[in-house]
This record gives structure tokens, sequence and C-alpha cells, in this order.
């Protein structure tokens, strides 16, 4: 499957570097058409004969052997992976539909946008600690390009600084945890360290440098001034595809290599891990609520809520670790829901000051209903995929201590205040005579929320169709 | 070991100098055609040609193809050579790593002709005694890295930089620049040379020898004062020359100074000879002292290198301070004096010489659109994506790479010279060289910002490149953009040159 995704994508590249840039038509027809056949190929995976124990795609090819040093090429796709993979190629495909309604250097924005897609599904997919090294840095590339060269506002320069320089260093103390690993036991499959017992000390070491350059990327209370400004200066794209994709690329390697690969020392540092994450969600929390751009509040809420996952993470019980996965998925589609939303109503009026929207609802009421279901879906309302995800995690959290459940629970209350804020302000009360213009969804705009919405409804309802997936798995790997 | 002198065949012991035979015999060759044709354009009636200016343009174009061509014929010589010869007297000594260190010096002075013969082709400035001191240049590096006598190595040394002091002198746009320049170089490099044979009279003085191999055995069991003060001096001149950071005062002004295509030498070229004498010379890396010598040089280096750079404005001055920074790297691999010591210094030091070639060539062939004057600043690049959009894709994943950033060709010697480090414990210098590479991103990230976020309609850069130049441009990028997807050749080679 891999393989044919980085076929496809490269193939795609290649082919739309002779396209004319002029003909926007054709180049938004074949980049569309490209998106889907790549998300067909990634659920086509699902079809696979599922053993729910492990991995069932394992390819690792040696790329280097010399003494000291052997490097492999390892991909695999497991459960967890799979689904990360599918919400990667299905959020590019609505990233590309977003793209449509803005037609600055559209060629090379789709050739950046598939570079960014081969880039992140490999790196879902990667088991080999270097090679996730690579991917995980690499993608920093095209985003610090969407942002510079397509952001909308005046500081989109230093947002790019911030974003590249705040995770590059962070992401250097990975790179150092891997070199210790390499010198130690010359490889970094994780299959392989797996097999190694840990000392103590070293484990404690290790798991201390990973969680600096995994925070830096959730992003966690004191690294985690980089993601506002990054979402305020981003165009729609890049903020849909950093609240969707990026910041699982912290989680994600959370669950995948600290607490695959040292048990002994997450249990050990979970209590610090908490706490950080506490505090981060009452921050965010307390500075969601004084946000006067819509983007802010999106992003500040995001922080919110990737910090409620990742203490789900390190709650050590399946509810905690199987809510905290479902959040990401959940997450993903309704923040990025949300993001498309704010471009919709950006678009139109070109601000995004909070002060300036009043009464949309009596204009625009397709819009309206959806802005209204995906915030209650972002404050965890029932019937949503995020209320399944965020009672599970409540129940994880409040497993592993009572402590860290009160105070997560006011990280719920608070969404509860800002996301009503934001829907009595922008949608209710008297129209804003400022507003001249008016246009409803157009058919496209409501098709890509409607693919959102139709998920995060019916995964709301259906959630045991992805539990059952993950829990056989989270059972064997990372219950102790 | 002492060659035996019986047993002594005299055509493998030419065969192991052929290639410095071959380049002499070239010289001669190149002195006589153009002395002569010189000759009689001073007369105007017997001369071959008229005008003086077509003169030039006669001698100068196919002594340059000569020079080229002797290149080519030079690296099959080289790479046909068999190793382990060895001459009398020890002056000269072959291995896997000079065979290594040679061949990568003809191809990069083959690459470094090819874009300066364009070059002159273009702005018409071409002139015989630059490719003679091409060819001085060759000689003096491939006697230099293959001679094992200390003094061998001063004597190719002065001829190296008696050639480099008046390529710096060589006519530019702003002459008199180019010429005060070259004063300080020569003020500078002759200082340095001084130093060069101040140690080696002390270490004749004291050991009655200069033999490389000798003096390395005296060291295990005979160093004293003398002896240290010797190497030492011997080591200061050669950071003098390579442009380590307490002693590269004079490099941000002679690349400042010089024109382009001789400050494109200067970063290129002679960091390979230098570089390969001070790997011979980390065998001393023994003794304590150079230790701790080569550390301060390297917490210097990135000092200088990390902190001046960032305000720099000037694009040759902020390429300098860069290749200052980059020389902490270059130190770092020579310290750690391991099995590991030729690979990481060798894979760091050929993929530093592929990306200063792509980030130089927009720098040489591109112009300034308002008064096509040659581009001098950094914001001069400004708009480059409009004018040459693919070009400064390549040029931004250039920089990337310099920067260190995974997908592409920079970050893997890198990450391989930190595995070293960290092999050998020297974990300070880690996290140091880990700080500094985060801090050098930013000012190459400042960089990309010029060419891409830019919105300001300023200075466009712009013109048609030619067409082996583009060919050169696209090869590199290519090798710098899909080296992640099959590394094992490179680093599997200079592995095995390094045996």
């Amino acid at each position: 499957m891999i393989f044919l995704i980085n076929l496809t994508l490269i193939l795609s590249i290649i082919f739309l570097n002779f396209l004319p840039a002029h003909n926007l038509k054709l180049l938004k027809n074949f980049s569309l058409i490209t998106s889907f056949i790549v998300f067909f190929i990634s659920l086509y995976s699902l079809v696979y004969p599922f053993s729910f124990s492990g991995y069932f795609l394992n390819s690792s090819t040696l790329v280097l052997n010399i003494p000291n040093f052997v490097l492999n090429m390892g991909f695999a796709l497991d459960p967890i992976s799979l689904f990360f993979v599918l919400l990667t190629t299905f959020l590019f495909l609505i990233v590309i539909m977003t793209s449509f309604s803005y037609n600055y250097r559209l060629k090379e924005k789709f050739i950046l946008l598939f570079f960014l897609e081969l880039l992140l599904c490999n790196s879902f997919l990667a088991i080999d600690l270097l090679v996730f090294y690579l991917l995980f840095e690499s993608v920093l590339i095209p985003m610090f390009l969407l942002i510079g060269i397509w952001g909308s506002q005046k500081n989109k320069i230093f947002a790019a600084y911030q974003l590249f320089l705040y995770t590059l260093a962070g992401s250097f103390f990975f790179l150092v945890g891997i070199i210790i690993i390499y010198t130690l036991y010359g490889s970094g499959n994780i299959f392989f360290l797996k097999s190694i017992k840990f000392d103590f000390k070293l484990e404690s070491l290790l798991f201390l440098l990973f969680l600096i350059s995994f925070s830096v990327k959730i992003p966690m209370f004191p690294f985690h001034l980089w993601l506002p400004k990054a979402h305020v200066e981003a165009p729609t794209t890049g903020s849909v595809l950093l609240a969707g994709v990026l910041l699982k690329l912290g989680s994600y390697a959370f669950l995948r290599f600290s607490l695959f690969l040292f048990p002994n020392a997450s249990l050990y540092f979970a209590p610090l891990v908490m706490s950080l994450a506490m505090l981060s969600i009452i921050f965010s929390s307390f500075s969601t609520v004084r946000q006067i751009d819509l983007k802010r509040i999106i992003a500040y809420s995001s922080i919110a809520h990737m910090n409620f996952l990742v203490g789900g993470l390190f709650s050590n019980n399946l509810q905690g670790i199987s809510g905290s996965l479902l959040l990401q998925i959940a997450h993903g589609l309704s923040s990025s829901a949300l993001f498309i939303c704010i471009g919709v109503l950006y678009e139109r009026y070109h601000t995004r000051n909070l002060y300036y929207y009043r009464g949309i609802s009596s204009v625009m009421p397709l819009f309206s209903i959806m802005f209204f279901i995906f915030n209650l879906a972002n404050l965890g309302f029932p019937g949503t995929l995020n209320f399944v995800s965020e009672f599970l995690l409540i129940v994880g959290i409040f497993n592993y201590s009572i402590i860290f459940g009160l105070l997560s629970l006011i990280g719920v209350f608070y969404s509860v205040i800002y996301s009503m804020v934001l829907i009595s302000r922008v949608l209710f009360g008297q129209f804003s005579k400022d507003i001249f213009y008016f246009s409803d969804l157009t058919r496209r705009e409501f098709l890509i929320l409607f693919k959102l919405l139709f998920l995060t409804i019916f995964f709301g309802f259906f959630p045991n169709f992805l539990l059952n997936c993950w829990e056989f798995y989270i059972n064997t790997w990372f219950l102790h | 070991m002492i060659a035996n002198i019986n047993t002594k065949n005299y055509f493998s012991e030419i065969l192991g100098i052929a290639d410095v035979i071959f380049i002499s015999v070239c010289l001669i060759i190149v002195i006589l055609f153009g002395s002569m044709i010189s000759f009689g354009s001073t007369d105007k009636k017997v001369g071959f040609f008229k005008s003086k200016e077509i003169t030039k343009i006669r001698i100068s174009q196919p002594s340059f193809l000569l020079f080229m061509w002797s290149l080519v014929i030079l690296f099959f010589i080289k790479v046909s050579s068999v190793p382990e010869l060895r001459i009398e007297n020890n002056f000269f000594y072959y291995s896997n790593q000079v065979h290594l260190t040679g061949i990568i010096l003809i191809v990069f002075f083959f690459i470094f002709s090819l874009i300066s013969f364009s070059f002159f082709k273009k702005n018409s400035q071409l002139s015989f005694e630059f490719v003679l001191l091409l060819f001085f240049l060759v000689l003096s590096m491939l006697i230099m890295i293959q001679s094992s006598d200390l003094f061998i190595w001063f004597l190719a040394l002065e001829l190296q930089s008696f050639a480099l002091y008046s390529l710096a002198g060589y006519r530019s746009s702003r002459s008199f620049l180019a010429s005060e320049g070259a004063l300080k170089y020569f003020i500078f490099g002759s200082l340095a040379s001084s130093f060069f044979i101040f140690g080696l009279s002390i270490l004749y003085l004291n050991t009655a020898s200069v033999n490389y191999e000798e003096l390395l055995a005296l060291s295990y069991f005979y160093p004293d004062f003398a002896f240290f003060l010797g190497i030492f001096f011997i080591l200061v001149s050669l950071f003098f020359k390579l442009g380590v950071a307490p002693f590269h005062v004079w490099l941000p002004e002679v690349y400042y100074s010089v024109s382009h295509i001789v400050t494109f030498l200067f970063i290129l070229i002679p960091k390979i000879p230098l570089l390969h004498i001070l790997f011979v010379f980390s065998s001393f890396n023994h003794l304590e002292i150079f230790n701790k010598m080569y550390i301060l040089c390297i917490f210097m280096c990135l000092f200088v290198g990390g902190f001046l750079a960032l305000n720099q404005t000037n694009y040759k001055k902020f390429m300098a301070f860069s290749s200052i920074f980059n020389n902490a790297f270059f130190l770092t691999a020579l310290l750690l004096h391991s099995s590991f010591s030729y690979f990481t210094l060798y894979s760091y030091l050929i993929s530093y010489q592929i990306l200063l070639v792509i980030l130089f060539i927009p720098f040489l062939f591109l112009k300034r659109l308002d008064h096509s004057l040659i581009l001098l600043n950094l914001r001069d690049l400004i708009l480059l994506k409009k004018t040459n959009p693919l070009m400064s894709l390549l040029f931004s994943f250039g920089l990337f790479s310099l920067a260190g950033i995974p997908p592409f060709f920079g970050f893997f010697p890198k990450f391989f010279l930190f595995m070293a480090v960290a092999d050998r414990n020297y974990n300070f210098i880690l996290l140091a060289l880990i700080f500094f590479s985060v801090l050098s991103c930013y000012y190459y990230l400042r960089l990309i910002k010029i060419v891409y976020f830019a919105k300001k309609l300023y200075i466009m850069a712009s013109q048609e490149i030619p067409k082996e130049i583009a060919i050169l441009f696209m090869t590199m990028s290519v090798i710098n953009m899909l080296f992640f997807f099959y590394p094992s050749v490179y680093f599997v080679c200079i592995y095995l040159m390094s045996l």
C-alpha cells in the first residue's frame, strides 16, 4: 500500500511540474483526482486480512551497512497507523478542495501539498527511529514554505520562523536520543529495541529527551507559543493540516516510541507529563476565552484538546489510551472543519475579528448550521465522535488519579464556555450593519463540510468500529 | 617504513607520481605555447594574430581547454594508479586516503574549471595567466597531499600560496578592492608561512628530522616542550590557512575583496589538501595539549561563525562566516582521532563542497536587471522565485541541506559526525554542535526568506544561465535531493577508502 501511495504521489508531483500554470481547471482536476486515488488506495488497506495482534505490512530494506552502523528503512502498517494514514489522505483530499478558492500560485501549492502528503504518510508508517526522525523534521520544510508564501498577514515570516525553529530546536533532543540509542545498540528498529531491556537511568534519560521534542510538537505548556501564531498567519490549508495532521505527529510519536519503548520510564514520569498536560489545558482554556481572533480561538482550543489527549495516553489504562486515539481522529475532523468554516468567513469579509461578526445566521443559514454543529462537536456534545472520546478520556484519567481527572474537567467546562461564546457572537444577535455582502456556502464548500460532518456524526454513533480495531492491540502492547 | 633500495623498481616509482609528472609536463607545454604566441603578438606583422584582444582570446581559450582535458586525463591516471608505491627517501607516500583525496581534488578542480570557463566566456575576461596559476595550484596540491616529508609540505604549501596570492589580485570590476584584498591575503598568508617554517626549524633542531613518520614515532617516546612548540606552530599556521576561528580575521575581508570567481576558488579548493594535511597531523592528537587546542578552536569557530553570520548583508562575507562555522565540524572530525575520523571528515567535506557549488552558481551567473551588475548582497536575490522559479527552489533546498534539515544530503554526514562524537564521549561538544546548528539554521532561513517571502519589487535577479552550468546545477541538486533514497553507495565507498 505504502509503495502504491508513494508511487502515485511522486508521479503526480513530476507530472504537475509539466502542467501549464495558467490552466487552473486542469490543475485543479488533476490534483483532485490524484488525491482521490491516494485516498482510495489507503482505504483499500482496510480490506486486507487483518490480524489484530500486530503488523500486516512489514517491509524493511537494508540501506546502509557499515561497522557500528546499520540503517534499515522500516515501514509497517498496524491498526493504529492505518487510521492515521486514512485521516491524512482524507484531510488532504479536503485540503485540496478548499484551496480551489484561492488561485495564487496554485501549481506550486499543489506540488508542495503532495510532497507534504508523501512525507506524512510515510512518517506514520515508519518503525525505525531514524527514518521517523527524518520525516518528522522534513515536514517542516513544506510547512515553512506554505506559511511563508501563502500566508495571509503581515507577521507570517515571524510565525514561519517560530514554527521552524521551535520544532527544530525541540527535535534536536530527539536526535540526541537517537544518537545515544544508535551508539549503544546500533539499530533504531523499534521491534529490535523492544527486545532490549534498558537500564532505568538510560531509559528515563531517553524518555525525557523524547518528551521535550514531542511536547514541542503537541504543543505542551512551556513550548506552545508557536502554534497560535502559526495558525493565525497560515492560510486555511495550512491551518487545517497543522491542526488535523501535524499535531497528531507528536501524540502519535508519544504512543509509538515513548510508551512503546520505555514503559517503565513512562510509568515513572507519567505524573510529570500529566501535570504538564493539565497545566497547558488550564492555561490554554483560560486564554481561549479572551481571544478575539477567530483562528486563535480554535488554535488555543486545539492546544487544550491535544493536551487532554496526552493525559489520556499516560493514564495507563485501556479507556484512556483508546479515548486519546479516538480524540485524535475526532479532533482531526472537527477542528479542521472549524478552520474551514473560518476560512469561508474570511474569504467573504477578509477579517477574523470576533466583534465584526454578528447575526450571521439570518443570512447564511446553511453555514450557521454547519458552524453550530462543529462547535458542538468541539465541546464534546453527545452524538459526535468527540463526545465518545472525551468520555473515555475522562474515565481513563479518573481511573489514573482523581485530582488529574478533576483538573481535566476544567478544560471540558471551559470548552463549553468558549464554544458558546463563539456561537452566540458569530451566529446570533442583532445583524451587524458592517456586513453588506452575503452569500451562503457554495456547493463545493458544502460538500467539504458535509464529508467532515458525516464522519463526525457517523463515528459518534458507531465508535465501536474503531475501538474494536484497537482494543486487542492496545492491550498487548501498551498496558502493563 | 623505509623502502628497500636494492629491490626498487624504477617503473613503479615513476607510476607512483605519474600524476605529478603529467601535470608538470602539461604546465611546461602551456607556458611554452603561451609565451610563443604572446611574443609574436608584440610585433604586429610577425605575430600569428593581428590585434591584441584576439590574441588574448586565442591563447587563453585553448590553454583553458587544455587545462580541462588534462584534468580529465589526470583523473583517469589517478583512478587507475596502484596504491602502496613508495619513492626513495620517503618523500612521498601513497595510501587509500591519498587516493581518495586526489580524486576529490581533481573532480572539484574540474567542476571549478567548468564553472570558471563559462563564467569568463560570459564576461570575456579570461586571460592566459589565470590558467597558468590554476596549473600551479593543481601541481602544488597534488604534491602536498602525497608527500610525507614536512619540508616538501612546506614547499608545496608555498607554491600553492604563491598561486593563490596572485589569483587574489586577479582583475575584477572592482580592481582596487581586489588588489587590496590580495595584499591583505599576502601579508597574513606569509605570516602563517613563517609560523610554519619556524615550527619546522624548532622540530628539526630538536629531533634532527622533518619526516612525518619519524616524528610520529618520536612523539610516543620523547615529547618534550620544544616538540610541542614545533607542532603547535605548524598547526597554527595550517589553521591560519584554513581560516579556523581565532585565526580567521583575514578570511571575510579577503573573500569580500577579491572577485567572485576567485572567492569561489578560495572557498572550494584549498580546503581539500589542507584538511588532508590536518588529518595526517591529527595523529599527534594522542598528545593531550593538542586535543585542548582543537577543542578551543572548535568552540571559537562555532561562536564566530554562528553569531557573526547573523547580521551579514554581503553574500561573500556571509559564506565566509558560514565556512568558518563549518570548519568547526571538520575540526571535530579531526579531533576524534578514531577509526571513523577519516570517514566522517570526508563524507562531510564532499557534501559541503557539493552544496557550495549549488549555493555559488546563482551568485556567479545571475545579474541584476536594473543595471547589469554582478550580485553582491543577500537581498539581491529578491524575486528570484519569479524570474528563475526552479533555480530558486533548488537553491533553497541547498540552503536547507547546509542547515542540516533531514531529507537532504547535508543531514547525513552531520548525523554520522554526531554519532562519532557521541561514540567518543565528547558530550559537551555534541551539545554545542547541536545548539549552534539550530542557530545556523536561523541565518540560512533568512536567505530563504529573502528568496521566497519578500514582496517588494526591488531588484530582479535574472539572466539566462549557460547550458553546461544548468546541467551541473541540476546534477548537484538532484544528488542533494535524492540522496535520501540511496545513501549506501556513497558511505560505503568512503568507508572502504578510509580503511
